[in-house]
Protein backbone atom coordinates (compact mmCIF):
# COMPACT_ATOMS: atom_id res chain seq x y z
CA UNK A 1 0.00 0.00 0.00
CA UNK A 2 1.26 3.60 -1.09
CA UNK A 3 2.11 5.52 1.90
CA UNK A 4 -0.05 8.94 1.44
CA UNK A 5 2.57 11.97 1.26
CA UNK A 6 2.21 14.62 3.70
CA UNK A 7 2.58 17.82 2.15
CA UNK A 8 2.87 20.32 4.96
CA UNK A 9 5.86 22.13 5.88
CA UNK A 10 8.79 21.11 8.50
CA UNK A 11 7.77 24.69 10.31
CA UNK A 12 4.23 23.76 10.82
CA UNK A 13 4.73 19.84 11.67
CA UNK A 14 6.70 21.47 14.25
CA UNK A 15 4.00 23.84 15.06
CA UNK A 16 1.75 21.04 15.42
CA UNK A 17 3.67 18.17 16.90
CA UNK A 18 3.72 19.71 20.54
CA UNK A 19 -0.06 18.76 20.65
CA UNK A 20 0.00 16.24 17.79
CA UNK A 21 1.92 13.45 17.70
CA UNK A 22 1.14 12.14 14.25
CA UNK A 23 2.65 15.64 12.98
CA UNK A 24 5.41 14.76 14.91
CA UNK A 25 5.83 11.38 13.39
CA UNK A 26 5.75 12.68 9.70
CA UNK A 27 8.55 15.21 10.71
CA UNK A 28 10.27 12.54 12.44
CA UNK A 29 10.24 10.31 9.18
CA UNK A 30 11.17 12.93 7.27
CA UNK A 31 14.80 13.41 9.10
CA UNK A 32 15.28 9.87 10.88
CA UNK A 33 17.77 9.00 8.04
CA UNK A 34 19.21 12.26 7.39
CA UNK A 35 20.05 12.97 11.00
CA UNK A 36 21.59 9.28 11.36
CA UNK A 37 23.78 9.64 8.46
CA UNK A 38 25.64 13.16 9.99
CA UNK A 39 25.92 11.37 12.75
CA UNK A 40 27.38 8.45 11.21
CA UNK A 41 29.67 10.30 9.30
CA UNK A 42 30.94 12.42 12.04
CA UNK A 43 31.32 9.88 14.65
CA UNK A 44 31.76 6.39 12.07
CA UNK A 45 30.00 4.49 14.50
CA UNK A 46 26.06 3.54 14.09
CA UNK A 47 25.56 2.71 17.66
CA UNK A 48 26.74 5.89 18.52
CA UNK A 49 24.67 7.40 15.99
CA UNK A 50 21.66 6.02 16.70
CA UNK A 51 22.32 6.52 20.51
CA UNK A 52 22.99 11.19 19.87
CA UNK A 53 20.11 10.63 17.39
CA UNK A 54 17.18 9.66 19.90
CA UNK A 55 18.28 12.33 22.28
CA UNK A 56 18.37 14.52 19.37
CA UNK A 57 14.76 13.97 18.74
CA UNK A 58 14.09 13.84 22.32
CA UNK A 59 15.22 17.78 22.42
CA UNK A 60 12.82 18.52 19.71
CA UNK A 61 10.14 17.12 21.87
CA UNK A 62 11.60 19.23 24.76
CA UNK A 63 12.09 22.25 22.67
CA UNK A 64 9.06 22.95 20.47
CA UNK A 65 7.73 25.77 22.12
CA UNK A 66 11.44 27.21 21.48
CA UNK A 67 11.00 27.02 17.16
CA UNK A 68 10.22 29.63 16.00
CA UNK A 69 9.44 29.31 11.95
CA UNK A 70 10.03 33.05 11.48
CA UNK A 71 13.65 33.13 12.78
CA UNK A 72 14.70 30.11 10.46
CA UNK A 73 13.58 26.51 9.14
CA UNK A 74 12.86 23.54 10.20
CA UNK A 75 15.40 21.74 9.02
CA UNK A 76 18.08 24.32 10.02
CA UNK A 77 17.22 24.30 13.51
CA UNK A 78 17.10 20.61 13.71
CA UNK A 79 20.39 20.48 12.49
CA UNK A 80 21.61 23.23 15.31
CA UNK A 81 20.29 21.00 17.95
CA UNK A 82 21.98 17.76 16.44
CA UNK A 83 25.63 20.05 16.32
CA UNK A 84 25.06 21.05 19.55
CA UNK A 85 24.43 17.58 21.25
CA UNK A 86 27.34 16.01 19.33
CA UNK A 87 29.30 19.19 20.64
CA UNK A 88 28.25 18.78 24.13
CA UNK A 89 28.64 14.79 24.00
CA UNK A 90 32.42 15.41 22.68
CA UNK A 91 33.20 17.53 25.06
CA UNK A 92 32.06 15.21 28.30
CA UNK A 93 33.21 12.33 26.74
CA UNK A 94 29.85 10.25 26.51
CA UNK A 95 26.53 10.46 24.70
CA UNK A 96 24.22 13.36 26.44
CA UNK A 97 20.97 12.25 27.57
CA UNK A 98 19.53 14.92 30.00
CA UNK A 99 16.33 15.30 27.46
CA UNK A 100 15.67 11.92 27.40
CA UNK A 101 15.82 11.85 31.13
CA UNK A 102 13.85 14.74 31.02
CA UNK A 103 10.94 13.03 28.85
CA UNK A 104 11.26 9.51 30.87
CA UNK A 105 12.86 7.78 27.79
CA UNK A 106 13.88 4.07 28.23
CA UNK A 107 17.31 3.09 26.99
CA UNK A 108 16.91 2.52 23.06
CA UNK A 109 17.96 -1.74 22.42
CA UNK A 110 19.43 -1.85 19.46
CA UNK A 111 20.07 -5.45 17.66
CA UNK A 112 23.31 -6.06 15.92
CA UNK A 113 21.32 -5.86 12.32
CA UNK A 114 19.96 -3.01 13.40
CA UNK A 115 23.44 -0.93 13.57
CA UNK A 116 24.76 -2.99 10.59
CA UNK A 117 21.93 -1.28 8.44
CA UNK A 118 22.41 2.34 9.85
CA UNK A 119 25.96 1.90 8.97
CA UNK A 120 25.67 0.39 5.50
CA UNK A 121 23.20 2.05 4.25
CA UNK A 122 24.34 6.02 5.77
CA UNK A 123 27.64 4.90 4.78
CA UNK A 124 27.39 7.90 2.08
CA UNK A 125 25.83 10.36 4.65
CA UNK A 126 28.07 13.16 3.38
CA UNK A 127 25.70 13.43 0.31
CA UNK A 128 22.76 13.22 2.91
CA UNK A 129 24.12 16.13 4.60
CA UNK A 130 25.18 18.48 1.48
CA UNK A 131 21.53 18.11 0.23
CA UNK A 132 20.61 20.65 2.77
CA UNK A 133 22.89 23.21 0.92
CA UNK A 134 20.83 22.60 -2.09
CA UNK A 135 18.40 25.12 -3.15
CA UNK A 136 14.79 24.69 -1.44
CA UNK A 137 13.00 23.09 -4.36
CA UNK A 138 16.12 20.86 -5.56
CA UNK A 139 16.44 19.39 -1.94
CA UNK A 140 12.63 18.55 -1.85
CA UNK A 141 12.79 17.18 -4.99
CA UNK A 142 16.08 14.92 -4.82
CA UNK A 143 14.93 14.15 -0.97
CA UNK A 144 11.45 12.97 -2.33
CA UNK A 145 13.25 10.71 -4.79
CA UNK A 146 16.08 9.20 -3.18
CA UNK A 147 15.82 9.55 0.08
CA UNK A 148 11.79 8.91 0.39
CA UNK A 149 11.85 6.66 -2.68
CA UNK A 150 8.92 7.87 -4.66
CA UNK A 151 7.58 7.82 -7.92
CA UNK A 152 8.18 11.11 -10.25
CA UNK A 153 4.17 11.21 -10.08
CA UNK A 154 3.98 11.60 -6.12
CA UNK A 155 6.92 14.09 -6.32
CA UNK A 156 4.91 16.23 -9.14
CA UNK A 157 1.78 16.05 -6.59
CA UNK A 158 4.04 16.59 -3.45
CA UNK A 159 6.16 19.51 -5.07
CA UNK A 160 2.63 20.67 -7.24
CA UNK A 161 4.69 21.02 -10.10
CA UNK A 162 4.73 18.98 -13.62
CA UNK A 163 6.81 15.61 -13.84
CA UNK A 164 9.05 16.78 -16.21
CA UNK A 165 10.00 19.68 -13.85
CA UNK A 166 10.41 17.29 -11.24
CA UNK A 167 12.27 15.40 -13.23
CA UNK A 168 14.34 18.55 -13.78
CA UNK A 169 14.79 19.63 -10.53
CA UNK A 170 16.24 16.18 -9.44
CA UNK A 171 18.29 16.03 -11.81
CA UNK A 172 20.03 19.31 -11.38
CA UNK A 173 19.98 18.58 -7.63
CA UNK A 174 21.73 15.20 -8.19
CA UNK A 175 24.57 17.44 -10.26
CA UNK A 176 24.95 20.04 -7.92
CA UNK A 177 25.50 17.44 -4.88
CA UNK A 178 27.89 15.84 -7.15
CA UNK A 179 29.86 19.65 -7.45
CA UNK A 180 29.43 19.80 -3.57
CA UNK A 181 30.93 16.27 -3.12
CA UNK A 182 33.65 17.32 -5.58
CA UNK A 183 34.75 20.58 -3.75
CA UNK A 184 34.28 18.82 -0.13
CA UNK A 185 37.21 15.73 -0.76
CA UNK B 1 11.17 3.44 3.28
CA UNK B 2 11.31 1.60 6.38
CA UNK B 3 12.75 3.09 9.84
CA UNK B 4 15.95 2.99 11.50
CA UNK B 5 14.93 3.33 14.79
CA UNK B 6 10.99 2.72 14.88
CA UNK B 7 10.83 2.08 18.60
CA UNK B 8 12.50 5.87 19.00
CA UNK B 9 9.59 7.13 17.17
CA UNK B 10 7.12 5.10 19.16
CA UNK B 11 8.66 6.43 22.35
CA UNK B 12 9.11 10.02 21.29
CA UNK B 13 5.50 10.10 20.31
CA UNK B 14 4.02 8.36 23.58
CA UNK B 15 6.17 11.06 25.57
CA UNK B 16 4.48 13.82 23.29
CA UNK B 17 1.18 12.28 24.25
CA UNK B 18 1.58 12.53 27.96
CA UNK B 19 3.21 16.04 28.20
CA UNK B 20 -0.22 17.40 25.79
CA UNK B 21 -2.12 14.89 28.28
CA UNK B 22 -0.48 16.81 31.48
CA UNK B 23 -0.85 20.07 29.79
CA UNK B 24 -4.36 19.88 29.29
CA UNK B 25 -4.64 18.90 32.66
CA UNK B 26 -3.44 21.96 34.23
CA UNK B 27 -4.44 25.32 34.00
CA UNK B 28 -2.49 27.87 31.74
CA UNK B 29 -1.04 29.84 33.87
CA UNK B 30 -0.03 27.28 36.50
CA UNK B 31 1.56 25.67 33.89
CA UNK B 32 5.62 25.34 34.50
CA UNK B 33 7.39 26.31 31.48
CA UNK B 34 7.87 23.07 29.67
CA UNK B 35 4.40 22.73 29.24
CA UNK B 36 3.54 26.33 27.59
CA UNK B 37 3.13 25.98 24.12
CA UNK B 38 3.21 28.85 21.93
CA UNK B 39 0.75 30.44 20.43
CA UNK B 40 -0.34 28.46 16.54
CA UNK B 41 1.67 29.94 13.35
CA UNK B 42 -0.81 32.20 12.11
CA UNK B 43 -2.05 33.63 15.02
CA UNK B 44 -1.90 36.92 16.72
CA UNK B 45 1.96 38.17 17.39
CA UNK B 46 4.19 35.36 16.53
CA UNK B 47 6.90 37.70 15.88
CA UNK B 48 10.03 38.48 17.30
CA UNK B 49 10.04 42.20 18.38
CA UNK B 50 13.55 42.28 16.44
CA UNK B 51 11.99 43.89 14.02
CA UNK B 52 9.82 46.38 15.66
CA UNK B 53 11.73 46.97 18.99
CA UNK B 54 10.41 50.05 21.73
CA UNK B 55 7.36 49.80 19.78
CA UNK B 56 4.63 47.07 21.07
CA UNK B 57 2.09 47.15 18.33
CA UNK B 58 -1.02 44.85 18.20
CA UNK B 59 -0.04 42.99 14.73
CA UNK B 60 -3.17 41.09 14.33
CA UNK B 61 -4.31 44.27 13.35
CA UNK B 62 -2.10 45.03 11.33
CA UNK B 63 -1.00 41.30 9.90
CA UNK B 64 -4.66 41.68 8.71
CA UNK B 65 -6.80 39.08 10.78
CA UNK B 66 -9.91 39.80 11.90
CA UNK B 67 -9.62 40.32 15.82
CA UNK B 68 -12.62 38.68 17.98
CA UNK B 69 -12.98 39.39 21.32
CA UNK B 70 -10.85 37.27 23.12
CA UNK B 71 -8.09 38.69 20.53
CA UNK B 72 -8.88 41.95 21.17
CA UNK B 73 -8.64 41.56 24.84
CA UNK B 74 -5.57 39.63 24.73
CA UNK B 75 -4.07 42.27 22.38
CA UNK B 76 -5.34 45.31 24.81
CA UNK B 77 -3.97 42.99 28.00
CA UNK B 78 -0.69 43.36 25.99
CA UNK B 79 -0.51 46.59 25.53
CA UNK B 80 -1.37 47.49 28.73
CA UNK B 81 1.43 45.36 30.18
CA UNK B 82 3.84 47.52 28.10
CA UNK B 83 1.98 50.95 29.24
CA UNK B 84 2.87 49.60 32.59
CA UNK B 85 6.15 48.47 31.44
CA UNK B 86 7.05 51.57 30.12
CA UNK B 87 5.97 53.81 33.26
CA UNK B 88 7.91 51.59 35.48
CA UNK B 89 11.33 51.86 33.54
CA UNK B 90 10.67 55.57 33.31
CA UNK B 91 10.29 55.39 37.14
CA UNK B 92 13.24 53.14 37.84
CA UNK B 93 15.90 55.08 35.88
CA UNK B 94 16.15 53.31 32.62
CA UNK B 95 17.59 49.75 32.81
CA UNK B 96 19.03 47.58 35.71
CA UNK B 97 20.78 49.36 38.96
CA UNK B 98 22.33 47.83 41.68
CA UNK B 99 20.29 46.71 44.80
CA UNK B 100 17.29 45.87 42.18
CA UNK B 101 16.37 42.46 41.58
CA UNK B 102 18.39 41.18 38.93
CA UNK B 103 15.89 39.11 37.31
CA UNK B 104 12.76 41.63 37.64
CA UNK B 105 10.35 41.88 34.25
CA UNK B 106 8.82 43.94 33.30
CA UNK B 107 5.11 43.29 32.82
CA UNK B 108 5.96 39.55 32.42
CA UNK B 109 3.27 37.19 32.75
CA UNK B 110 3.42 34.76 35.46
CA UNK B 111 5.33 31.29 34.32
CA UNK B 112 6.16 32.81 31.04
CA UNK B 113 9.40 32.62 29.13
CA UNK B 114 11.51 34.94 27.56
CA UNK B 115 10.56 33.95 24.26
CA UNK B 116 7.06 33.68 25.09
CA UNK B 117 6.96 37.10 25.86
CA UNK B 118 8.87 38.52 23.06
CA UNK B 119 6.90 36.41 20.88
CA UNK B 120 3.95 38.72 22.72
CA UNK B 121 5.52 41.95 22.23
CA UNK B 122 6.98 41.82 26.01
CA UNK B 123 10.51 43.64 26.27
CA UNK B 124 11.30 41.94 29.60
CA UNK B 125 14.33 43.49 31.44
CA UNK B 126 17.26 41.33 31.03
CA UNK B 127 17.76 38.66 33.53
CA UNK B 128 20.97 38.25 35.54
CA UNK B 129 21.84 41.47 34.53
CA UNK B 130 23.68 41.86 38.22
CA UNK B 131 25.05 38.59 37.77
CA UNK B 132 29.23 39.56 38.55
CA UNK B 133 31.41 37.20 35.93
CA UNK B 134 34.81 37.44 35.96
CA UNK B 135 36.14 39.24 32.82
CA UNK B 136 38.23 36.99 30.60
CA UNK B 137 42.33 37.95 29.59
CA UNK B 138 42.12 40.16 32.99
CA UNK B 139 41.53 40.78 36.33
CA UNK B 140 38.31 41.75 37.95
CA UNK B 141 34.64 41.56 37.11
CA UNK B 142 31.72 43.01 35.20
CA UNK B 143 28.43 42.10 34.65
CA UNK B 144 25.54 43.74 32.21
CA UNK B 145 24.39 46.62 34.28
CA UNK B 146 28.06 48.12 33.81
CA UNK B 147 26.68 48.81 30.35
CA UNK B 148 23.61 50.27 30.52
CA UNK B 149 22.71 53.03 28.40
CA UNK B 150 24.57 50.66 25.23
CA UNK B 151 22.85 48.47 22.86
CA UNK B 152 24.38 44.79 24.37
CA UNK B 153 24.44 42.17 22.02
CA UNK B 154 24.94 39.34 24.28
CA UNK B 155 26.45 36.11 22.60
CA UNK B 156 26.93 33.20 25.39
CA UNK B 157 29.47 30.56 22.96
CA UNK B 158 32.42 28.26 24.31
CA UNK B 159 35.34 27.18 22.79
CA UNK B 160 34.87 23.65 22.02
CA UNK B 161 31.43 24.29 19.95
CA UNK B 162 31.72 24.35 16.35
CA UNK B 163 28.94 26.42 15.54
CA UNK B 164 30.26 29.26 17.94
CA UNK B 165 33.45 29.35 15.66
CA UNK B 166 31.44 29.51 12.46
CA UNK B 167 29.41 33.00 13.95
CA UNK B 168 32.24 34.78 15.02
CA UNK B 169 33.22 36.21 11.77
CA UNK B 170 30.01 37.85 11.88
CA UNK B 171 30.37 38.85 15.41
CA UNK B 172 33.31 39.94 14.70
CA UNK B 173 32.81 42.21 11.66
CA UNK B 174 29.51 43.68 13.50
CA UNK B 175 31.28 44.93 16.69
CA UNK B 176 34.01 46.82 14.32
CA UNK B 177 30.72 48.17 13.02
CA UNK B 178 28.96 49.35 16.10
CA UNK B 179 31.50 49.84 18.47
CA UNK B 180 31.13 53.91 18.16
CA UNK B 181 27.95 53.82 18.22
CA UNK B 182 27.04 53.25 21.98
CA UNK B 183 26.82 49.57 21.11
CA UNK B 184 28.79 46.33 21.57
CA UNK B 185 28.99 42.73 21.50
CA UNK B 186 30.09 41.14 24.34
CA UNK B 187 30.93 37.60 24.59
CA UNK B 188 29.81 35.10 27.50
CA UNK B 189 31.70 32.14 27.33
CA UNK B 190 29.65 29.00 28.76
CA UNK B 191 31.36 26.25 30.76
CA UNK B 192 35.17 27.18 29.30
CA UNK B 193 38.40 27.18 30.74
CA UNK B 194 40.02 30.34 30.92
CA UNK B 195 43.11 28.92 28.85
CA UNK B 196 40.32 27.38 25.74
CA UNK B 197 38.14 30.43 25.97
CA UNK B 198 41.48 32.75 25.40
CA UNK B 199 42.76 30.67 22.93
CA UNK B 200 39.12 30.93 21.12
CA UNK B 201 39.56 34.56 21.65
CA UNK B 202 43.44 34.98 20.19
CA UNK B 203 42.56 32.75 17.24
CA UNK B 204 39.51 34.72 15.65
CA UNK B 205 40.86 38.10 16.99
CA UNK B 206 37.95 38.83 18.75
CA UNK B 207 37.89 42.45 19.87
CA UNK B 208 34.76 42.39 22.28
CA UNK B 209 34.60 42.36 25.61
CA UNK B 210 34.51 38.47 27.07
CA UNK B 211 33.70 37.41 30.44
CA UNK B 212 33.24 33.89 31.75
CA UNK B 213 30.05 32.25 33.11
CA UNK B 214 31.68 29.89 35.34
CA UNK B 215 28.91 27.90 36.87
CA UNK B 216 26.31 28.57 33.45
CA UNK B 217 24.61 30.93 35.81
CA UNK B 218 23.63 33.45 33.74
CA UNK B 219 23.26 31.31 30.38
CA UNK B 220 20.52 29.39 33.25
CA UNK B 221 18.79 32.60 33.74
CA UNK B 222 18.28 33.60 29.86
CA UNK B 223 17.07 29.99 29.30
CA UNK B 224 19.63 28.57 27.29
CA UNK B 225 19.04 25.02 26.35
CA UNK B 226 22.23 25.01 23.71
CA UNK B 227 25.03 26.97 22.65
CA UNK B 228 25.46 29.28 20.86
CA UNK B 229 22.75 31.55 22.08
CA UNK B 230 22.42 35.59 21.34
CA UNK B 231 20.30 37.79 23.11
CA UNK B 232 19.70 41.95 22.09
CA UNK B 233 19.65 44.21 25.06
CA UNK B 234 18.26 47.76 23.94
CA UNK B 235 19.52 50.83 25.93
CA UNK B 236 17.11 50.00 28.68
CA UNK B 237 18.15 47.03 29.32
CA UNK B 238 15.39 45.15 28.03
CA UNK B 239 15.63 42.31 25.38
CA UNK B 240 14.46 42.88 22.18
CA UNK B 241 15.37 39.42 20.47
CA UNK B 242 16.45 36.16 20.83
CA UNK B 243 18.32 33.42 18.77
CA UNK B 244 18.58 30.12 20.25
CA UNK B 245 20.89 29.07 17.62
CA UNK B 246 23.42 29.93 15.71
CA UNK B 247 23.28 33.65 14.30
CA UNK B 248 22.89 34.97 10.26
CA UNK B 249 24.14 38.17 9.40
CA UNK B 250 20.91 39.17 8.56
CA UNK B 251 19.18 38.14 11.74
CA UNK B 252 21.66 39.84 13.54
CA UNK B 253 21.76 43.53 11.25
CA UNK B 254 17.82 43.30 11.87
CA UNK B 255 17.82 42.89 15.30
CA UNK B 256 20.75 46.33 15.52
CA UNK B 257 18.82 48.06 12.68
CA UNK B 258 15.35 48.01 14.57
CA UNK B 259 17.09 49.89 17.78
CA UNK B 260 18.11 52.51 15.32
CA UNK B 261 21.89 50.75 14.90
CA UNK B 262 22.31 50.34 11.13
CA UNK B 263 24.90 48.34 10.08
CA UNK B 264 26.40 48.13 6.48
CA UNK B 265 25.20 44.29 6.68
CA UNK B 266 21.96 46.35 4.90
CA UNK B 267 23.98 48.27 2.95
CA UNK B 268 24.50 47.26 -0.55
CA UNK B 269 27.11 44.47 -0.87
CA UNK B 270 30.90 45.08 -1.32
CA UNK B 271 31.75 44.49 -5.03
CA UNK B 272 33.84 42.23 -5.17
CA UNK B 273 37.24 43.10 -6.71
CA UNK B 274 38.56 41.37 -9.81
CA UNK B 275 41.22 42.25 -12.57
CA UNK B 276 39.14 44.04 -14.53
CA UNK B 277 38.05 46.52 -12.61
CA UNK B 278 41.17 47.00 -11.05
CA UNK B 279 43.34 47.82 -14.56
CA UNK B 280 41.99 51.10 -14.99
CA UNK B 281 43.07 52.43 -12.09
CA UNK B 282 46.51 51.19 -12.33
CA UNK B 283 49.78 52.00 -14.35
CA UNK B 284 52.18 50.13 -16.13
CA UNK B 285 55.62 51.01 -13.61
CA UNK B 286 57.42 50.41 -17.26
CA UNK B 287 55.51 52.75 -19.50
CA UNK B 288 53.36 54.83 -17.65
CA UNK B 289 50.45 53.33 -19.42
CA UNK B 290 46.97 52.17 -18.09
CA UNK B 291 47.04 48.95 -17.43
CA UNK B 292 44.59 47.41 -19.25
CA UNK B 293 46.26 49.15 -22.83
CA UNK B 294 49.89 48.16 -21.26
CA UNK B 295 51.55 45.13 -22.78
CA UNK B 296 55.18 45.34 -21.02
CA UNK B 297 56.81 42.38 -19.13
CA UNK B 298 56.02 44.21 -15.93
CA UNK B 299 52.54 45.14 -16.91
CA UNK B 300 52.00 40.67 -17.51
CA UNK B 301 53.89 40.58 -13.78
CA UNK B 302 51.46 43.26 -12.03
CA UNK B 303 48.52 41.77 -13.77
CA UNK B 304 49.88 38.62 -12.29
CA UNK B 305 50.28 39.84 -8.82
CA UNK B 306 46.67 41.84 -8.96
CA UNK B 307 45.26 37.89 -10.02
CA UNK B 308 46.87 36.35 -7.30
CA UNK B 309 45.55 39.08 -4.65
CA UNK B 310 42.00 39.05 -6.42
CA UNK B 311 42.25 34.73 -5.50
CA UNK B 312 42.76 35.45 -2.06
CA UNK B 313 39.39 37.27 -1.62
CA UNK B 314 41.00 40.52 -0.93
CA UNK B 315 39.20 43.84 -1.92
CA UNK B 316 40.12 46.33 -3.99
CA UNK B 317 41.34 49.19 -1.83
CA UNK B 318 43.49 46.32 -0.16
CA UNK B 319 45.01 45.30 -3.46
CA UNK B 320 45.76 48.64 -4.73
CA UNK B 321 47.77 49.53 -1.18
CA UNK B 322 49.47 46.45 -1.81
CA UNK B 323 50.34 47.50 -5.18
CA UNK B 324 51.60 51.17 -3.91
CA UNK B 325 53.48 48.93 -1.51
CA UNK B 326 55.21 46.87 -3.93
CA UNK B 327 55.54 49.48 -6.67
CA UNK B 328 54.97 52.90 -5.05
CA UNK B 329 52.26 55.43 -5.82
CA UNK B 330 52.97 56.37 -9.52
CA UNK B 331 51.55 52.59 -10.31
CA UNK B 332 47.79 54.25 -9.60
CA UNK B 333 46.13 56.02 -12.03
CA UNK B 334 44.35 58.16 -9.53
CA UNK B 335 47.94 58.73 -8.07
CA UNK B 336 48.92 60.36 -10.77
CA UNK B 337 46.17 62.58 -11.64
CA UNK B 338 45.66 63.72 -8.39
CA UNK B 339 49.78 65.25 -8.56
CA UNK B 340 49.26 66.34 -11.91
CA UNK B 341 49.93 70.08 -12.04
CA UNK B 342 47.06 72.29 -13.25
Amino acid sequence: MMMAVDRRSDEALLARAGADDAAFAVFYRRYERLVLAFFVRSVGDGALAADLTAEVFAEVVVSLDRFDAQLGSGSGWLFGIARNVLARSRERGQVEDRARRRLGLPQLALADQTIERIEASLADGRALELLERLPAAQRAAVRARVVEELEYEEIARELRCSQSVARKRVSRGLKSLRSLLKEDQ
Amino acid sequence: MSLFLPELERQLREAIRQRSTQAAAVPRRERPRWLQRRAPVGAIALRSRSEEPNHVSVPAVRAGVRVTWGRAATVLAAVSAVMVALVAIALLGHGPRRGTSATRTVGRPPGRSLDAQLAHGVHPLAPAALLKMPILGRTGTEDLADLRGKVVVVNVFASWCAPCAAEEPVLEQTQKQIVGRDATILGVTYLDTAPDAERFVTAHRITYPVLRDVGGDFARAYGASGIPETYVINRQGQVTAIRRYEITRGWLANALAALAIATPARAAPKQRASLTNIEPDVMCVACHQPLERAHTPPAVAERRYISSLVAKGETKAQIENALVRQYGPAVLAKSRTTHRPR
